[in-house]
């Protein structure tokens, strides 16, 4: 079967900044694959060449068997990509409600989008009236996977959902990213703190230094996770 | 791959990932590249090496003539080298400020980034 998603020796970063030197990564459709590593390892520069918000300067970006580079982030979030970023990307001055409203983008009626977040997350609606801003961090996290859960993505980028989070809500969190997984849908989630996420991931890579480092099941990859980790911050870094 | 094995394979695909399938395939792929002001800094050069040449060859055949006629005609290749250059000029300066603000904003985001973590932290 064709992968829903393959970046083939990727190379790119910000300006004349390559972040990323030569990544190579599968993700199979239905699978959950697990993207750790350090900060500053060029995780969350990945999912935005995955989502096309950052143009590789090299090397190919593949969505479902074909090759996507240069297509505006926009149109791929049109088709089924959908990324849920760190600091969750919600509209902070807007009400619950009304970012709801903005998440019928894709098709989805506004009653439906309201029941699908409302169901999963029932907090959100006691908060329906209340400015997203003014949320929990973690209420702020569910209405940005309302999104994802809203959207029916064919593919979902989630960038580091862990992030300032207390370790319930977190739970909670993976829990709902497990459904996702289990209607089929793919998913590369990056995460700093591998705990959070491994219980939940078919396939785990870890990336150091803007390279794939290693892949495996994510029971071996955390065997090596705390050695990589260590040896990889003890490499000398080049500027 | 045979069209038997091709045929087999699409049955697997669930209906979600045929429609993604599909959307995919209309995409319009543009083949957008990293660092766009890169052209515009090799154009510029191009055209402040050649605007030079052409204000000099201008000036100095000017110089070699005592027809006006072909004096007035080096004139104006001169006056044109002379606007090339400084247009290019003015094209690699802009480009190049865009390059260097780019790089400044995103040191600002990751400074912010790690500044926001170390927040976290305490």
């Amino acid at each position: 079967m064709t992968a829903i998603l393959e970046l083939r020796n990727i190379r790119g970063g910000y300006g004349t900044i390559d972040v990323l030197h030569g990544v190579n990564l599968t993700v199979e459709p239905g699978q959950v694959h697990a993207l750790l590593g350090p900060n500053g390892a060029g995780k969350t520069t990945t999912l935005g060449i995955c989502s096309g918000q950052i143009a590789p300067s090299a090397g190919q970006l593949v969505v479902s068997g074909r090759e996507v580079q240069g297509a505006s982030s926009d149109s791929l979030a049109r088709a089924g990509v959908c990324l849920v970023p760190e600091g969750r990307g919600i509209f902070a001055n807007l009400t619950v409600t009304e970012n709801l409203r903005m998440f019928t983008h894709a098709g989805a009626s506004f009653s439906e989008v309201q029941e699908k977040a409302f169901s999963q997350f029932p907090r959100l609606q006691e908060r329906r009236k209340q400015v997203a801003g003014t949320l929990s961090g973690g209420e702020q996290q569910m209405l940005a996977m309302s999104r994802a859960i809203a959207t029916q993505p064919a593919l979902l980028l989630l960038d580091e959902l862990s992030m300032g989070l207390a370790p319930l809500i977190v739970e909670e969190l993976y829990e709902r990213v497990s459904e996702m997984a289990a209607t089929g849908i793919s998913i590369l989630v990056v995460e700093q703190f591998a705990q959070a996420v491994l219980g939940v991931a078919d396939v785990a890579s870890i990336m150091l230094h803007g390279r794939i480092a290693r892949t495996g099941s994510p029971t071996d990859v955390a065997e090596e996770l705390a050695e990589a980790y260590l040896g990889g911050a003890a490499e000398p870094t080049t500027v | 791959m045979t069209a038997t094995e091709t045929a087999s394979g699409a049955d697997e695909l669930s209906p979600r990932l045929q429609e993604f399938q599909s959307e995919v395939d209309k995409l319009k792929v543009t083949g957008g590249r990293a660092n766009p002001e890169r052209a515009w800094l090799i154009v510029s050069v191009i055209g402040m090496v050649v605007g030079v040449v052409l204000t000099l060859v201008g000036w100095i055949s000017a110089h070699g003539t005592t027809s006006p006629l072909e004096q007035r005609d080096y004139s104006v290749m001169a006056t044109f080298g002379l606007t090339l250059a400084v247009v290019s000029t003015g094209v690699f300066v802009v480009m190049s400020m865009r390059r260097y603000f780019r790089y400044w904003l995103v040191r600002l985001i990751f400074e912010q980034r790690e500044q926001t973590d170390r927040m976290l932290e305490r």
